[in-house]
Protein backbone atom coordinates (compact mmCIF):
# COMPACT_ATOMS: atom_id res chain seq x y z
CA UNK A 1 0.00 0.00 0.00
CA UNK A 2 2.71 2.19 1.21
CA UNK A 3 4.80 1.72 -2.46
CA UNK A 4 1.52 2.45 -4.30
CA UNK A 5 1.21 5.46 -2.72
CA UNK A 6 4.83 5.99 -3.44
CA UNK A 7 4.53 5.35 -7.36
CA UNK A 8 1.27 8.03 -7.20
CA UNK A 9 3.97 10.59 -5.63
CA UNK A 10 6.44 9.87 -7.69
CA UNK A 11 4.29 10.29 -11.07
CA UNK A 12 2.23 13.47 -9.37
CA UNK A 13 5.59 14.99 -9.26
CA UNK A 14 6.60 13.97 -12.29
CA UNK A 15 3.79 15.74 -14.35
CA UNK A 16 4.23 19.04 -12.57
CA UNK A 17 8.93 18.63 -12.76
CA UNK A 18 9.81 20.23 -15.60
CA UNK A 19 11.93 18.11 -18.01
CA UNK A 20 15.19 18.10 -16.64
CA UNK A 21 17.68 21.19 -15.85
CA UNK A 22 16.87 24.28 -18.67
CA UNK A 23 19.95 26.88 -18.06
CA UNK A 24 21.72 28.76 -20.71
CA UNK A 25 25.00 30.90 -18.98
CA UNK A 26 28.01 32.25 -20.70
CA UNK A 27 31.87 32.61 -18.81
CA UNK A 28 33.79 34.53 -18.27
CA UNK A 29 31.32 37.90 -16.61
CA UNK A 30 32.90 40.96 -16.44
CA UNK A 31 36.56 41.66 -17.85
CA UNK A 32 38.59 44.74 -17.58
CA UNK A 33 41.78 43.18 -19.66
CA UNK A 34 45.06 45.26 -20.96
CA UNK A 35 45.40 45.57 -23.90
CA UNK A 36 48.90 46.71 -25.45
CA UNK A 37 48.18 45.34 -29.14
CA UNK A 38 45.71 45.93 -32.17
CA UNK A 39 44.17 42.61 -31.37
CA UNK A 40 42.78 40.85 -28.27
CA UNK A 41 41.95 37.54 -28.43
CA UNK A 42 39.65 36.37 -25.96
CA UNK A 43 37.43 33.52 -25.34
CA UNK A 44 33.81 32.69 -23.63
CA UNK A 45 32.44 29.58 -22.79
CA UNK A 46 28.67 29.28 -23.53
CA UNK A 47 26.50 26.78 -21.90
CA UNK A 48 23.68 25.09 -22.73
CA UNK A 49 21.52 22.78 -20.24
CA UNK A 50 17.95 23.90 -22.14
CA UNK A 51 16.66 20.20 -22.28
CA UNK A 52 17.00 20.50 -26.59
CA UNK A 53 19.75 21.28 -28.34
CA UNK A 54 19.89 24.62 -29.06
CA UNK A 55 21.97 26.68 -31.47
CA UNK A 56 23.80 29.64 -29.88
CA UNK A 57 25.85 32.98 -31.54
CA UNK A 58 28.36 35.09 -29.88
CA UNK A 59 27.96 39.02 -30.64
CA UNK A 60 29.34 42.30 -29.82
CA UNK A 61 27.28 45.25 -28.88
CA UNK A 62 27.88 48.65 -28.00
CA UNK A 63 27.78 48.97 -24.09
CA UNK A 64 24.54 49.98 -23.82
CA UNK A 65 23.49 46.63 -25.65
CA UNK A 66 21.74 48.74 -28.44
CA UNK A 67 23.84 48.03 -31.90
CA UNK A 68 25.66 45.78 -33.11
CA UNK A 69 29.60 46.78 -32.71
CA UNK A 70 32.15 46.62 -35.83
CA UNK A 71 36.30 45.22 -35.77
CA UNK A 72 35.52 41.62 -33.80
CA UNK A 73 35.50 38.33 -35.39
CA UNK A 74 34.63 34.62 -33.88
CA UNK A 75 36.17 31.68 -34.69
CA UNK A 76 32.33 29.93 -35.63
CA UNK A 77 29.61 32.35 -36.98
CA UNK A 78 27.17 29.90 -34.83
CA UNK A 79 27.59 26.87 -31.75
CA UNK A 80 24.79 24.02 -31.96
CA UNK A 81 24.66 22.65 -28.20
CA UNK A 82 23.12 19.43 -27.06
CA UNK A 83 21.52 19.26 -24.17
CA UNK A 84 23.70 19.79 -20.92
CA UNK A 85 26.86 20.32 -23.28
CA UNK A 86 28.98 23.71 -23.21
CA UNK A 87 31.69 25.19 -25.68
CA UNK A 88 34.53 27.50 -26.06
CA UNK A 89 34.16 30.00 -28.70
CA UNK A 90 37.41 32.51 -29.42
CA UNK A 91 36.78 35.96 -30.36
CA UNK A 92 39.36 38.53 -31.68
CA UNK A 93 38.62 42.11 -30.70
CA UNK A 94 40.30 45.11 -32.96
CA UNK A 95 41.53 48.21 -31.19
CA UNK A 96 42.75 50.92 -32.96
CA UNK A 97 46.07 52.87 -32.28
CA UNK A 98 44.55 55.89 -31.28
CA UNK A 99 42.04 54.35 -29.07
CA UNK A 100 43.05 54.29 -24.78
CA UNK A 101 40.04 52.31 -24.13
CA UNK A 102 37.05 49.64 -25.75
CA UNK A 103 33.93 48.74 -23.34
CA UNK A 104 31.18 46.40 -25.22
CA UNK A 105 29.31 43.78 -24.68
CA UNK A 106 29.54 40.28 -25.32
CA UNK A 107 26.56 38.81 -26.25
CA UNK A 108 25.83 34.92 -26.28
CA UNK A 109 22.13 34.86 -28.47
CA UNK A 110 19.98 32.27 -28.77
CA UNK A 111 19.84 31.39 -32.17
CA UNK A 112 17.41 28.24 -32.72
CA UNK A 113 15.84 25.47 -30.71
CA UNK A 114 15.15 22.00 -31.19
CA UNK A 115 15.92 19.52 -33.18
CA UNK A 116 14.05 21.01 -36.24
CA UNK A 117 16.05 24.28 -35.45
CA UNK A 118 13.11 26.63 -35.01
CA UNK A 119 13.15 30.03 -34.50
CA UNK A 120 12.39 31.08 -30.94
CA UNK A 121 9.67 33.42 -29.84
CA UNK A 122 11.86 34.06 -26.45
CA UNK A 123 14.76 34.87 -26.53
CA UNK A 124 17.53 34.18 -23.94
CA UNK A 125 20.72 36.88 -24.21
CA UNK A 126 23.59 36.66 -21.51
CA UNK A 127 26.07 39.78 -21.95
CA UNK A 128 29.25 39.69 -20.28
CA UNK A 129 31.02 43.74 -20.02
CA UNK A 130 34.16 43.75 -21.59
CA UNK A 131 36.40 46.53 -20.98
CA UNK A 132 39.83 46.89 -22.71
CA UNK A 133 42.60 49.46 -21.61
CA UNK A 134 45.93 50.80 -22.29
CA UNK B 1 20.82 1.33 49.17
CA UNK B 2 20.91 -0.16 45.71
CA UNK B 3 18.09 1.99 44.91
CA UNK B 4 20.13 5.24 46.10
CA UNK B 5 22.79 4.87 44.24
CA UNK B 6 21.20 4.02 41.13
CA UNK B 7 19.20 7.49 41.55
CA UNK B 8 22.48 8.93 42.60
CA UNK B 9 24.80 7.67 39.14
CA UNK B 10 21.51 9.06 37.05
CA UNK B 11 21.14 12.31 39.03
CA UNK B 12 25.21 12.82 38.52
CA UNK B 13 24.99 11.54 34.82
CA UNK B 14 21.79 14.18 33.94
CA UNK B 15 24.20 17.35 35.37
CA UNK B 16 27.20 15.86 33.64
CA UNK B 17 25.37 16.17 30.58
CA UNK B 18 23.59 19.44 31.26
CA UNK B 19 27.01 20.75 31.60
CA UNK B 20 28.56 19.53 28.13
CA UNK B 21 25.50 20.33 26.23
CA UNK B 22 27.02 23.46 24.19
CA UNK B 23 25.91 25.01 20.64
CA UNK B 24 28.73 24.94 18.11
CA UNK B 25 28.39 25.43 14.17
CA UNK B 26 30.33 24.60 10.95
CA UNK B 27 31.19 27.59 9.31
CA UNK B 28 32.22 28.41 5.89
CA UNK B 29 32.75 31.02 3.68
CA UNK B 30 33.01 31.91 0.43
CA UNK B 31 35.25 33.35 -2.16
CA UNK B 32 35.35 36.38 -3.90
CA UNK B 33 32.24 35.12 -6.55
CA UNK B 34 32.24 36.51 -10.30
CA UNK B 35 28.52 38.54 -11.10
CA UNK B 36 27.05 35.82 -13.26
CA UNK B 37 23.81 35.29 -14.95
CA UNK B 38 22.13 31.99 -15.46
CA UNK B 39 18.87 31.82 -17.46
CA UNK B 40 16.78 28.95 -15.61
CA UNK B 41 13.64 28.51 -17.79
CA UNK B 42 12.01 30.10 -20.73
CA UNK B 43 8.23 29.56 -21.57
CA UNK B 44 6.57 31.27 -24.39
CA UNK B 45 3.28 32.87 -23.53
CA UNK B 46 0.16 33.30 -25.67
CA UNK B 47 -2.20 36.56 -26.57
CA UNK B 48 -5.62 36.75 -28.31
CA UNK B 49 -6.95 39.36 -31.15
CA UNK B 50 -9.55 41.82 -30.30
CA UNK B 51 -10.70 43.67 -33.67
CA UNK B 52 -12.80 45.65 -31.68
CA UNK B 53 -9.65 47.79 -30.03
CA UNK B 54 -7.04 46.82 -32.79
CA UNK B 55 -4.82 45.13 -30.27
CA UNK B 56 -3.31 41.94 -29.00
CA UNK B 57 -3.81 41.03 -25.39
CA UNK B 58 -1.79 38.45 -23.52
CA UNK B 59 -4.09 35.47 -22.22
CA UNK B 60 -1.21 33.78 -20.39
CA UNK B 61 2.28 35.17 -19.69
CA UNK B 62 5.31 34.22 -21.03
CA UNK B 63 7.39 33.03 -18.30
CA UNK B 64 11.52 33.61 -17.79
CA UNK B 65 13.34 32.33 -14.58
CA UNK B 66 16.73 33.56 -13.71
CA UNK B 67 19.69 33.01 -11.69
CA UNK B 68 21.34 36.13 -10.72
CA UNK B 69 24.72 37.34 -8.39
CA UNK B 70 25.62 41.51 -8.59
CA UNK B 71 24.16 41.83 -12.13
CA UNK B 72 23.83 45.21 -14.14
CA UNK B 73 21.03 44.29 -15.06
CA UNK B 74 18.06 42.60 -16.93
CA UNK B 75 15.55 43.55 -19.65
CA UNK B 76 12.84 42.43 -21.62
CA UNK B 77 12.25 43.98 -25.10
CA UNK B 78 10.59 43.33 -29.17
CA UNK B 79 11.50 44.74 -32.01
CA UNK B 80 8.26 45.95 -32.38
CA UNK B 81 7.41 43.61 -35.15
CA UNK B 82 4.15 41.12 -35.33
CA UNK B 83 5.11 37.75 -37.24
CA UNK B 84 3.50 34.82 -38.82
CA UNK B 85 4.89 32.20 -40.48
CA UNK B 86 6.16 33.49 -43.75
CA UNK B 87 8.19 36.99 -41.57
CA UNK B 88 7.08 40.12 -39.69
CA UNK B 89 3.66 41.28 -41.30
CA UNK B 90 3.23 44.69 -39.15
CA UNK B 91 5.45 46.90 -37.32
CA UNK B 92 3.12 47.87 -34.31
CA UNK B 93 2.36 50.74 -32.80
CA UNK B 94 2.67 50.83 -29.37
CA UNK B 95 4.06 47.89 -26.49
CA UNK B 96 2.85 47.92 -23.09
CA UNK B 97 4.54 46.08 -20.86
CA UNK B 98 2.94 47.88 -17.50
CA UNK B 99 0.63 44.24 -16.59
CA UNK B 100 4.50 42.09 -16.37
CA UNK B 101 5.51 40.98 -13.35
CA UNK B 102 8.99 40.15 -11.60
CA UNK B 103 9.52 38.47 -8.18
CA UNK B 104 12.69 36.98 -6.43
CA UNK B 105 12.89 33.97 -4.74
CA UNK B 106 14.55 35.53 -2.18
CA UNK B 107 12.53 38.09 -0.35
CA UNK B 108 15.15 39.79 1.59
CA UNK B 109 16.51 41.37 -2.04
CA UNK B 110 14.15 44.68 -3.03
CA UNK B 111 12.70 43.67 -7.01
CA UNK B 112 11.17 46.53 -8.78
CA UNK B 113 10.00 46.71 -12.51
CA UNK B 114 10.47 49.91 -14.64
CA UNK B 115 8.33 49.88 -17.93
CA UNK B 116 9.37 51.89 -21.08
CA UNK B 117 7.93 52.33 -24.51
CA UNK B 118 9.33 48.72 -25.57
CA UNK B 119 10.90 47.93 -22.48
CA UNK B 120 10.84 46.10 -19.47
CA UNK B 121 13.35 46.61 -17.08
CA UNK B 122 14.11 44.23 -14.02
CA UNK B 123 16.24 46.00 -10.78
CA UNK B 124 17.32 44.29 -7.87
CA UNK B 125 19.52 45.45 -4.98
CA UNK B 126 23.06 44.01 -5.10
CA UNK B 127 23.55 40.17 -4.23
CA UNK B 128 22.11 36.47 -5.18
CA UNK B 129 18.43 36.11 -6.49
CA UNK B 130 16.54 34.06 -8.50
CA UNK B 131 14.16 36.06 -10.59
CA UNK B 132 10.95 34.88 -11.94
CA UNK B 133 8.97 37.20 -14.43
CA UNK B 134 6.17 37.17 -16.43
CA UNK B 135 5.82 39.02 -19.21
CA UNK B 136 2.54 40.35 -19.99
CA UNK B 137 2.37 42.38 -22.82
CA UNK B 138 -0.28 44.56 -24.62
CA UNK B 139 0.26 45.21 -28.35
CA UNK B 140 -1.55 47.97 -30.07
CA UNK B 141 -1.48 46.83 -34.20
CA UNK B 142 -0.76 49.76 -36.80
CA UNK B 143 -3.75 50.70 -38.82
CA UNK B 144 -2.47 49.32 -42.04
CA UNK B 145 -2.87 46.28 -39.68
CA UNK B 146 -5.56 43.53 -40.86
CA UNK B 147 -5.24 40.03 -39.29
CA UNK B 148 -6.32 37.32 -41.38
CA UNK B 149 -8.59 34.63 -40.14
CA UNK B 150 -6.92 31.36 -38.73
CA UNK B 151 -3.75 32.58 -38.84
CA UNK B 152 -0.77 32.43 -36.04
CA UNK B 153 0.79 35.26 -35.24
CA UNK B 154 3.50 36.15 -32.60
CA UNK B 155 5.61 38.83 -31.30
CA UNK B 156 9.52 38.26 -30.27
CA UNK B 157 10.77 39.30 -26.89
CA UNK B 158 14.26 39.12 -26.38
CA UNK B 159 15.62 38.68 -22.43
CA UNK B 160 18.72 39.98 -21.65
CA UNK B 161 20.97 39.75 -18.28
CA UNK B 162 24.52 41.81 -17.90
CA UNK B 163 26.73 40.09 -16.05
Amino acid sequence: MRSIKLVIASLMIMAWAPFGAQAHSMTPGYEKKFAPGDVVNLAYTIKNEYDFPAIYRLEVYDKEGHNLEEGWRVDQETVKLFSGNYKRVRLKIKMDEDVKERKVLVCSVLHKVGYDEKDPTTISRVCSRLWLWR
Amino acid sequence: MKKSIIAGAIVALLSTSAFAAEDFKIQGATDDLPAGCTFLNLQDGAMEWDESTNSWYTSSDAQIRVKTRDILGLSVATDKALYDAIGAVDDVVEVDYSASTAQGENTRKNVSIATDENLLVITTDAGGNVLNIGVDHGVLASDSFVAEDNTSYWMINTATCTQ
